[in-house]
């Protein structure tokens, strides 16, 4: 995505100084100084996002359910990241100090806010007005996959693979699924991005296919025991090896130079009520043992506690793929499954690898022509 | 019409009136549009503001 031209991001339309929001004094969410007669005069004391960290001062007027909530969200607190990078590192104050702010330098940046996802790109992209000052529904390409995007937006726009049939048939943006409720979530205490509630499932769109009643044999089987996405997705991007630290002018960096395409069958590292499929697909992520070194070394001594195959759901569906044409070409096919050989840390993914003998076995026959009652695509 | 029949709808047009400015004016008497709606003036002024440097070190995807 191009970066938006400098006077660009601050261009403010004359629509939105017809709209409701625009009868709002600049003064009243900005600050400043409206009577200066200098440009830094002006200035002095703006904000640029005056809803980061909190909103409630200036859309909670009139949003006060929302905004209440939306600052707890993830997208404000990033909340579950240092848990997750606790239970790997060292017990030590002192080392767990220089993670924080490691974490801080590199990771907290990527947050989000009101104004970052309903006025402006957000900032880890550089902020700059979307249109105009104008508020409205996040924008799937200048606000949801400019922060989503190496990944999800890559994989759902068909930028790497066919494509996300509910983007390519369909043209649905990302709110289709992902609505309000789920972003505004503000629930305490969750450990993954997937304990937001409300989180979209299939079956909702597509309750024919929870395995009862829509002619498919596969899905009778398989219901409520494979992910949907085992089947019905692509291959998507994994990553690797994240280094951070700083320059020799001290500009923050990232190094993730391998990233990987491919897919991998895994057992659920997640299963639960609502997520109940013994067999998943897994995404590697980019820890690693060294990441936080500039910072400090030996930080995460408990690098193995959890592993680097996460669940994942990727947002590149096809109704048909290589594995719903015929039962062998998962079953018996070690090669799509998460074998040891696949990881570079092999106690880390001990409870999601899947060792030969557990491989599903070769049925031998080909794929039973179904019924076809109903396609949404 | 009655004299105090006209005062009243004289008050009151000048009620609506300092209403409808006060309202325009929360918008438009604020000194920071008059630069943030102007798209030259903006051009002009940022054509020469330092570029935000980033490190050369980045590498893959983030």
């Amino acid at each position: 995505m191009a970066p938006v031209e400098p006077w660009k991001k601050v261009l403010v339309s004359l629509e939105f100084l017809d709209s409701e929001h625009g009868e709002t004094a600049c003064k009243d969410c900005h600050g400043g100084n409206p009577e200066a007669t200098s440009m830094d005069g002006a200035h002095k004391g703006v904000i640029g996002d005056p809803t980061f960290p909190d909103a409630t001062a200036v859309c909670g007027e009139c949003h006060d359910d929302i905004t209440e909530n939306a600052k707890n969200s993830l997208h404000y607190t990033l909340a579950t990241y240092k848990p997750m990078m606790l239970k790997r590192a060292s017990k030590n104050p002192q080392v767990i100090e220089k993670i924080d702010l490691a974490m801080k330098n590199h990771c907290y940046s990527c947050h989000s806010s009101c104004g970052q996802c309903h006025v402006s790109r957000p900032d880890p992209v550089e902020g700059g007005l979307v249109s105009g000052h104008n508020f409205g529904k996040p924008n799937m390409t200048e606000q949801c996959t400019a922060c989503h995007g190496s990944r999800i937006g890559n994989e759902y726009l068909g930028k790497t693979g066919k494509g996300d049939v509910h983007f390519t048939k369909k043209q649905m943006d990302c709110t289709a699924c992902h609505d309000s409720r789920l972003h505004h979530d503000g629930k305490q205490g969750l450990h993954s991005r997937y304990d937001v509630d409300n989180l979209p499932r299939c079956v909702t769109c597509h309750p024919m296919n929870k395995g009862n009643d829509d002619g498919i044999e596969q899905h009778a089987v398989h219901a409520g025991k494979v992910q949907c996405q085992v089947c019905h997705s692509q291959k998507y991007a994994n990553c690797s090896s994240c280094h951070i630290g700083k320059d020799k002018k001290g500009l923050k960096y990232f190094k993730n130079p391998e990233t990987i395409e491919t897919l991998k069958i895994g057992f659920n590292p997640r299963q639960s009520k609502s997520r109940p499929e013994k067999w998943v697909l897994l995404r590697r992520v980019p820890a690693n043992p060294n990441l936080f070194d500039y910072y400090v070394k030996d930080a995460l001594t408990n690098f193995n506690s959890i592993p680097t195959w996460k669940y994942t759901t990727p947002h590149n569906i096809q109704r048909k793929t290589f594995r719903t044409r015929a039962c062998d070409n998962c079953h018996g096919n070690a090669k799509l499954f998460l074998t040891e050989k696949d990881v570079k840390f092999p106690d880390a993914n001990r409870a999601v690898i899947v060792p030969g003998d557990k491989i599903p076995e070769k049925i031998g026959k080909p794929k039973k022509k179904t019924r076809k009652k109903k396609s949404y695509f | 019409m009655r004299r105090k029949h006209r005062v009243g709808l004289l008050i009151g047009l000048i009620l609506n009136f300092i209403a409808i400015n006060w309202f325009i004016n929360c918008a438009t008497a604020s000194e920071c549009i008059k630069c943030h709606t102007d798209e030259q003036k903006l051009k002009s002024i940022t054509k020469d503001l330092p570029k935000k440097e980033k490190s050369t070190e980045t590498a893959g995807k983030g």
